[in-house]
């Protein structure tokens, strides 16, 4: 070993051992992984069929519970409303709170979290609604947690059980023999409708219990900071990703109570996306923005930061599409405040 | 030279592969950029793109050497971006007045400045084999290229330093 080489090994250890990785760090890359997911299956709808899928995932510090809503539908309304699910969950019952719901062509669902030690968002329990196990699919390929395929049936433990008075089938799920589990229930809330539940507790009696906390005789907006007054021909919101948060992360100044969950429209705030907007080249509401393009297909992305303190995206779009977005999107007057939020 | 952990004992689940290599990513990804927020970012990156493709990852290919090499390509990436702006460096609490070399900051400062001029495949080559300690057999895995481009990067790169390093004060580096 040189001289120069202890240097340089030196200065190498002196400059990384103090590195330390954040705790949350294995469940921000998951996350990174389902907004990856969402943006290739949305780049592939744009450039194809140039239907947008509009995705929004926002923070709030208090959550304030639903509004009552009228018996559900005789028919399955699942999924037919991207605004609106069908369907509610008594979280407190369950034994966590509401932070994620979705809703998209043929399928809702609600995902209920608990803080965890380190004030990450730990799964408690997962409700989806479909109409058809095709929709089933893409409702629980959301991108939370560990993807639906890498759990596989315990060999003995599948049963049929009665759940909310309906027959369905319950089974325990494994990652790994020894690893963690969960348990999975299928059954039909209503008639035409498939439902999975997945408790992540290793409580079957909780699994089943749980069953009983789905409200199919209510429903829960699905409202963005935000919305388009007009969308561009042949656009339509076909879907709704709304995200809340449990609590302030470690670094007030940063304020990421935001997270995004979309890969065509995507709000944070005071968060960086990888990108700096160094050229503004158009005003939205007042606010520099600036449209990148991010390839040779001509799609790309518009940037606003600083809106209202937050910072919008908007993916996969064109730049006429953009201008023509830029002009029609309006904002809630307070981004903390869903009363206040466009409808 | 020692082997990687994630070579010896192939982790079962994603969760268990970042929770135990995280650290150690991070820490590679802030010696390729010098920038440890951007580093951070690169590695979730990098984790998220292996969690999509985690199974096959894990029958076929090394974790580590997947994700170091995904994190060697975008840090390239970024550094081409950045070639008209700023050198960055490693962040550094002292200022000039500081530079005293009987505690060894001034020359780490020195050498940390060095490596950052270094081209990029040079710096991940010191980096993964002073910093790392991986044989260059593993190195060129995780580059996509053969021993002796590794060797030869090296070489260049250890060049590079022993010419400029005992000739340089500092005050001329950006």
């Amino acid at each position: 070993m040189t001289d120069i080489e202890d240097k340089l090994r030196d200065t190498l250890h002196a400059d990384a051992d103090h590195v330390v990785a954040p705790a949350d760090l294995p469940e921000r890359a998951v996350a990174r992984a389902g907004r990856i997911r969402r943006r290739r299956r949305a780049s592939v709808a744009a450039a194809g069929a140039a239907v947008a899928v509009l995705a929004v995932v926002a923070t709030v510090p208090v959550l304030r519970p639903p509004p009552p809503a009228p018996p559900a539908h005789t028919a399955p309304a699942i999924g037919t409303e991207p605004d609106t699910l069908h369907f509610d969950v008594d979280a407190r019952a369950m034994g966590g709170s509401v932070q994620y719901v979705a809703s998209g062509p043929g399928f809702e669902s609600i995902l209920v979290y608990r803080k965890g030690r380190r004030g990450n968002p730990v799964p408690v329990v997962r409700v989806y609604l479909a109409t058809s196990a095709e929709a089933m699919t893409k409702a629980r390929g959301d991108g939370m947690g560990v993807p639906a395929e890498f759990w596989k049936t315990e060999p003995g433990t599948t049963q049929v059980v009665t759940v909310a008075g309906r027959s369905g089938e319950i089974e325990r799920q494994i990652q790994q023999p020894g690893r963690s589990s969960q348990w999975l229930i299928r059954w039909e809330p209503m008639p035409g409708v498939l439902g999975v539940l997945v408790s992540a507790d290793d409580d079957r009696a909780a699994a089943i219990a749980a069953v009983d906390a789905v409200l199919l005789d209510r429903t829960r907006p699905c409202l963005l900071q935000f919305r388009f007054t007009e969308l561009p021909p042949s656009w339509k919101q076909t879907s709704c990703y709304f995200v809340f948060l449990s609590g302030p992360r470690k670094n007030p100044a940063t304020t990421a109570e935001w997270q995004d969950g979309s890969a065509t429209l995507r709000v944070r705030a005071g968060v960086k996306l990888g990108y700096t907007v160094t050229k503004p080249d158009m005003k939205v509401e007042g606010a520099a923005g600036q449209w990148r393009q991010r390839d040779k297909t001509g799609i790309g992305m518009l940037s606003v930061p600083d809106i209202r303190g937050g910072h919008l995206s908007i993916d996969g779009v064109t730049r006429p599409i953009t201008a023509e977005l830029a002009r029609n999107l309006v904002y809630a007057e307070d981004w903390n405040d869903p009363e206040t939020w466009p409808r | 030279m020692q082997a990687m952990t994630a070579e010896d004992a192939p982790p079962a689940t994603f969760e268990e592969y970042a929770a135990a290599r995280g650290a150690a990513l991070l820490r590679f990804a802030t010696l390729l950029t010098g920038d440890p927020h951007r580093a951070e970012d690169l590695v979730q990156d990098a984790l998220a793109k292996a969690y999509l493709r985690w199974e096959q990852i894990r029958r076929r290919d090394q974790p580590d050497v997947y994700v170091r090499r995904i994190l060697a390509n975008a840090s390239h990436s970024w550094w081409r971006r950045r070639s008209s702006h700023e050198m960055p460096t490693a962040a550094h609490p002292d200022g000039p007045g500081s530079r005293d070399p009987a505690d060894g900051v001034a020359e780490r400062d020195i050498m940390r400045r060095l490596i950052a001029r270094l081209p990029q495949r040079q710096r991940v080559v010191l980096v993964l084999r002073y910093y790392e300690d991986l044989d260059d057999r593993t190195i060129a895995s995780i580059l996509g290229c053969r021993e002796g481009t590794v060797r030869t990067h090296a070489m260049r790169g250890l060049q590079t330093l022993r010419d400029r390093y005992p000739t340089i004060d500092g005050s001329d580096l950006p």
